[in-house]
C-alpha cells in the first residue's frame, strides 16, 4: 500500500489501496528527492528491535506494538468502485445510443410507491445513497423503477412507472464501507435518462492480526499480535519498539542492508538527518557500520546499535543487549480480510454432494492425500471421517445386504389392490434384483407365507428383497457406482455384520 | 545538596526529584524492589485517566481527508486533563449516552473563504460550558503562535463542522489516552549486578557509553572495579526515571495519579483477598475468596499434581467410562502416570 496518485480524488479505479499515514523514510537516496516521492510517501519509519520475545514473532512473524497502531501506524484505506447499469440485461443492444422508447428502467424511487423507513434511512429521496453513509453487507446502494416511454406525455415526464414497485441495488461485500462518492454516467447523446451510476466506495483497513509488512530489504512478515505497549520491551530512555522481529530472520537470508538501514535511521532519528542510502559510498576500510556507529556514539549510545532493553513485564534488564533502530517499514496489500476461509456447512457441487471450491462462493478448503497422511499418522480416525465424510458428501443409502448393490434398491409402493392407496409409499424399502415374481417362486413349489408376498406399483406380485438395510458413506461412492453400472460394471458391497 | 544527610527514614521508598520541567520529571526512586517500580511505571505509562476525543459527529466535511481519517487526528488530540477527577467515567454516569458530567464537547466549524489554504488547528476547537471544572477539555497547546496541532486544510470553499465528544479514559483501552510519550527507566547503571551481559569486541568499558549521570549517583560510583567482589545476593533498590508528559496532565500530576491508581488497585486486590462478610465466598475456610458456581466443589480437587480437573469425575475415568488418558489408567492396562 502506498499513495498511488495525487489524483485519486477524481480516479474510479476498480480497487486501489491507500496509505493513510505515510512518512518519509529516513534512509533514502538521493533520488527520492529527486523524483519528488515525498508527494507518494508509501510506508512507515518504525522503531524496530531484533528480539525474540513472548514466541510471538516466530517464523516471520511480526508483533505490531498495540499503541503504535492506535496512533495510526499502517493505517490504510481501499477504494472500490461499483458501476450500477439499469440496461445490464440489454447487453445485446450494440448501439449504445438507445431509443427513447427502448428505456424502461429509471434510477430513484417508484413514484408514490411504498419504501421502508429502513431504506430511507439509508438512501436520499432521490434514490441514491448519502456521501459518506456506511453501507454493510445487503444495505441499498441505490434504487430503481421499471418506467414505460409515454409519448403522449400526459404527465410531466416522459417516463411512466406503471408498477409501482422499487427495486434496491445491493451492497455484497461482507466489508464495511463508506460511500466516497456517487457518479451518474450520462449517455454519449445526453439526450437520454441517467442509466448508469458508478459508486465510489471506501474500505478502512487498519491493520489487523495476519495482515502482512515488509521492510525495504525483502524481510517481509506477517502481524501476529498487537502486544499492549506496557508489555513490550523498552530501552533505558523509554523507547517502546513499534515493531519486535525475531532475529532468526537474518542468518540465512544475509540481510546486511537492513541492519545497515537500522543503524543510519536510528542515527538520523538522534540527528534530525536524513541518511544518504546510495550504494558503493562505502569501503572495506570505511564502512557504513562505522560511519553509523561513530554518528550513534556521539548521541551517546553503542556504536553497534544495541541497546540495555528491560522487560516490559518484570521490569528486569535483559541478559543481553538488543539491537534496536529505526526502518522504513511498508504495508503490503495482502491482507487477511481478503483472505480468510471459514466453513462449516455451505454450498455443494451437485453431482457430489461436496463442498464447492473457492472463497468467495463460500467453499471449503481440500483435506488433500497429504493432510490425510496427517492425519492418520497422528491417529486422529474419528476427525479424518468428519472430514472426509460428515462435514462432506455424508448419505445415508440403502443397501441390499443380499446382493450387495445400491441401486437395485427401492422403496416400494403400494399395489393396486388397495384401492385409494394405490402409489403411495409403504415405507419399505426392497431390493428389486432379489425379489422374486410370486409366480415363479410358485411355480418352483417353494411355501410362499401370508404377507410374504407384495405388490408393486403397476399390479405385479413379488416376494423376497426385504434384506435391506441403511449404511452411512460418502455420496461419491454411489455416484461411482452408477457410473460404473452404465460401463457394464457392477460393484458389491459386503454389508456385515 | 546533599540528599543522603537529610534526615529521612531510610526504611521506606525515597523519592528524589533531580530535574524538573514544565513537561518533564526526573526522579530516582529508592528502596523499593524492582517490581514495585516496574509496576509505577507500567500504571503511568497506561493506567492514568485523562480526556480525549472519542466520539466524533460529522455533520459536514468536504475536506479531502475522509471522515474516520479527521475523526482519528482529533482523537489523538491532547485535552488538558487537569483535575480530572471531577469527570466522571460514562460507564459509570447515570445518563443515557454521555452528558456534562461525564464528558465535554468540543465543537469543530471551519470553512475556507480565501484564496489561500486554509489550516484548522486544535486551538480552534470550541469547549462548551458548562463542564466539570475550568482546565479540562482544552486542547494542549504549547507552541508559541498558540495555534496547536493541525488538524486538517482547507481549500476554497471546503467546510468541515464537527462535534467532538471527549471521554475519560486511559491508556489501556486506546493510546490517545496516554498522559506520557515515554517513560525512562534505568536501573544499575554500572551493572555491578550483572543482570545485563554486555557484548563487546574488545573492551566493554570503552565500547559502552554510560549515562554519566545515573552512574555516578550510585554512592558506590565508578565500573566495577578488578578486585571488588560480586556480591550474587543484591537486588535493584535505585531506579532512575525520566517521564515526559505529553502536556495534558503535570509530570507530577502523572506520578501522583500513577501512585493514586496503584493504590486503589491495590486496595481492591486486599479487599478480594481479606473477603466480605456479605460475598459467597469466605476466606478462611479454603483459601479462595470468591468462587465459581461450579468448580472446586470436590474435595479431591488440587491434592493432586493437577491431573484432575474439578468436574463430575476426578481421577481416573472419564466421563464416558473408559480410562482418561494419559494421566489416569488407560484402556490398555494400570499404566497411569501418577499410579
Amino acid at each position: 500500500m502506498g499513495t498511488p496518485g495525487t489524483s485519486i480524488r477524481y480516479r474510479t479505479d476498480n480497487k486501489t489501496y491507500r496509505l493513510q499515514t505515510g512518512q518519509t523514510p529516513i534512509v533514502r537516496p538521493p533520488l527520492y528527492n529527486e523524483y519528488g516521492l515525498d508527494n507518494f510517501p508509501n510506508g512507515m519509519n518504525a522503531v524496530v528491535a531484533v528480539i525474540s520475545y513472548t514466541g510471538y514473532d516466530m517464523d516471520d512473524a511480526m508483533i505490531l506494538n498495540k499503541s503504535a497502531h492506535e496512533r495510526g501506524f499502517a493505517h490504510g484505506t481501499i477504494y472500490k468502485t461499483k458501476v450500477i447499469r439499469l440496461d445490464e440485461n440489454e447487453r445485446t443492444n450494440k448501439a449504445r445510443s438507445k431509443s427513447a422508447r427502448a428505456i424502461n428502467k429509471l434510477f430513484g424511487f417508484a413514484p408514490d410507491s411504498f419504501v421502508s423507513a429502513a431504506t430511507r434511512s439509508k438512501l436520499d429521496s432521490d434514490g441514491l445513497p448519502h456521501i459518506g453513509a456506511k453501507v454493510t453487507e445487503g444495505d441499498p446502494l441505490c434504487a430503481s423503477h421499471n418506467v414505460t416511454y409515454d409519448p403522449a406525455k400526459t404527465s410531466s415526464v416522459a417516463y411512466i412507472n406503471n408498477d409501482g414497485v422499487t427495486q434496491l441495488h445491493k451492497y455484497k461485500d461482507s466489508e464495511v464501507a463508506y460511500v466516497e462518492e456517487v457518479r451518474l454516467l450520462g449517455a454519449e447523446s445526453g439526450a437520454e435518462p441517467c442509466q448508469s451510476l458508478s459508486i465510489k466506495l471506501r474500505i478502512p483497513r487498519s491493520p489487523v492480526i495476519g495482515d502482512k509488512f515488509s521492510s525495504r530489504h525483502g524481510q517481509k512478515g506477517v502481524c501476529s499480535q498487537k502486544w499492549p505497549a506496557i508489555d513490550m520491551p523498552f530501552s533505558e530512555s523509554g523507547i517502546i519498539p513499534d515493531i519486535i522481529i525475531n532475529p532468526h530472520a537474518f542468518p540465512s537470508r544475509m540481510t546486511i542492508g537492513m541492519f545497515v538501514e537500522s543503524l543510519a535511521g536510528k542515527a538520523g532519528a538522534l540527528h534530525g538527518l536524513a541518511q544518504d542510502s546510495s550504494p558503493w559510498r562505502f569501503t572495506e576500510q570505511d564502512t557504513a557500520g562505522d560511519y553509523f556507529g561513530e554518528q550513534l556514539r556521539l548521541a551517546g549510545y553503542n556504536h553497534h546499535g544495541n541497546e540495555p532493553m528491560y522487560s516490559g513485564i518484570t521490569g528486569r534488564e535483559f541478559a543481553a543487549d538488543i539491537y534496536q533502530g529505526v526502518v522504513f517499514y511498508q504495508r503490503l496489500r495482502h491482507m487477511v480480510n481478503d483472505k480468510f476461509q471459514v466453513r462449516t456447512t455451505g454450498p455443494v457441487t451437485q453431482l457430489t454432494g461436496q463442498p464447492i471450491k473457492g472463497r468467495a462462493k463460500g467453499g471449503g478448503i481440500r483435506v488433500g492425500e497429504m493432510e490425510r497422511d496427517a492425519l492418520l499418522a497422528h491417529g486422529c480416525a474419528f476427525l479424518l471421517q468428519d472430514r472426509l465424510m460428515g462435514c462432506s458428501d455424508y448419505r445415508r443409502e440403502w443397501v441390499c445386504k443380499g446382493c450387495g448393490s445400491f441401486l437395485s434398491t427401492q422403496p416400494t409402493v403400494w399395489g393396486g389392490a388397495l384401492g385409494g392407496r394405490r402409489g403411495k409409499g409403504t415405507g419399505v424399502v426392497r431390493c428389486r434384483r432379489c425379489a422374486r415374481k410370486l409366480a415363479d417362486v410358485i411355480e418352483e413349489g417353494s411355501e410362499v407365507g401370508i404377507g410374504e408376498e407384495w405388490e408393486d406399483g403397476s399390479g405385479e406380485k413379488w416376494v423376497g428383497g426385504e434384506d435391506t438395510t441403511i449404511v452411512a458413506i460418502p455420496g461419491v461412492l454411489r455416484y461411482l457406482d452408477v457410473e460404473l453400472s452404465a460401463m457394464g460394471v457392477r460393484m458389491r458391497f459386503n454389508v456385515g455384520p | 545538596m546533599d540528599y543522603g544527610a537529610m534526615d529521612i527514614d531510610q526504611v521506606g521508598p525515597r523519592v528524589i526529584i533531580r530535574e524538573s520541567f514544565p513537561n518533564r520529571a526526573d526522579f530516582v526512586l529508592e528502596h523499593v524492589d524492582l517490581a514495585f517500580a516496574n509496576s509505577l511505571r507500567r500504571t503511568m505509562l497506561a493506567e492514568v485517566p485523562t480526556m480525549a476525543i472519542d466520539l466524533v459527529e460529522v455533520d459536514e466535511n468536504t475536506s479531502v481527508l475522509a471522515d474516520e481519517f479527521i475523526a482519528h487526528r482529533l482523537g489523538l488530540i491532547p485535552l488538558n486533563s487537569k483535575q480530572i477527577e471531577d469527570v466522571l467515567y460514562t460507564r459509570d454516569c447515570d445518563c443515557d449516552q454521555y452528558c456534562e458530567n461525564c464528558s465535554i464537547t468540543l465543537t469543530m466549524h471551519a470553512k475556507c473563504t480565501g484564496d489561500e489554504i486554509m489550516k484548522v488547528y486544535a486551538r480552534d476547537l470550541v469547549v462548551a460550558e458548562p463542564r466539570p471544572n475550568e482546565w479540562v477539555g482544552n486542547p494542549v497547546i504549547t507552541d508559541e503562535a498558540g495555534l496547536g496541532p493541525v488538524i486538517c486544510k482547507l481549500r476554497k470553499g471546503q467546510a468541515v463542522r464537527m462535534k467532538c465528544i471527549a471521554k475519560k479514559g486511559i491508556a489501556k483501552e486506546h493510546a490517545k489516552w496516554a498522559p506520557t510519550s515515554a517513560i525512562g527507566f534505568e536501573y544499575d547503571p554500572n551493572n555491578k549486578l550483572r543482570h545485563l551481559d554486555y557484548w563487546y569486541e574488545v573492551d566493554p568499558i570503552k565500547e559502552w557509553p554510560v549515562d554519566d549521570r545515573n552512574a555516578s549517583w550510585e554512592s558506590e560510583g565508578g565500573p566495577q572495579q578488578d578486585d571488588e567482589t560480586f556480591d550474587y545476593n543484591a537486588v535493584p533498590s535505585r531506579f532512575f526515571f525520566d517521564l515526559e508528559s505529553i502536556g495534558n496532565l503535570e509530570p507530577d500530576a502523572v506520578v501522583q495519579q500513577g501512585i493514586k491508581v496503584m493504590q486503589q488497585k491495590l486496595a481492591a486486590v486486599l479487599q478480594e483477598l481479606a473477603g466480605d462478610e456479605n460475598r459467597n465466598g469466605n476466606a478462611g475456610g479454603d483459601g479462595f475468596g470468591v468462587q465459581e458456581p461450579d468448580g472446586m466443589q470436590g474435595g479431591d480437587y488440587g491434592v493432586d499434581q493437577g491431573y484432575t480437573t474439578p468436574y463430575v469425575n476426578p481421577g481416573a475415568t472419564s466421563q464416558w467410562g473408559g480410562g482418561a488418558t494419559p494421566y489416569g489408567a488407560t484402556p490398555y492396562g494400570q499404566s497411569g502416570w501418577n499410579q
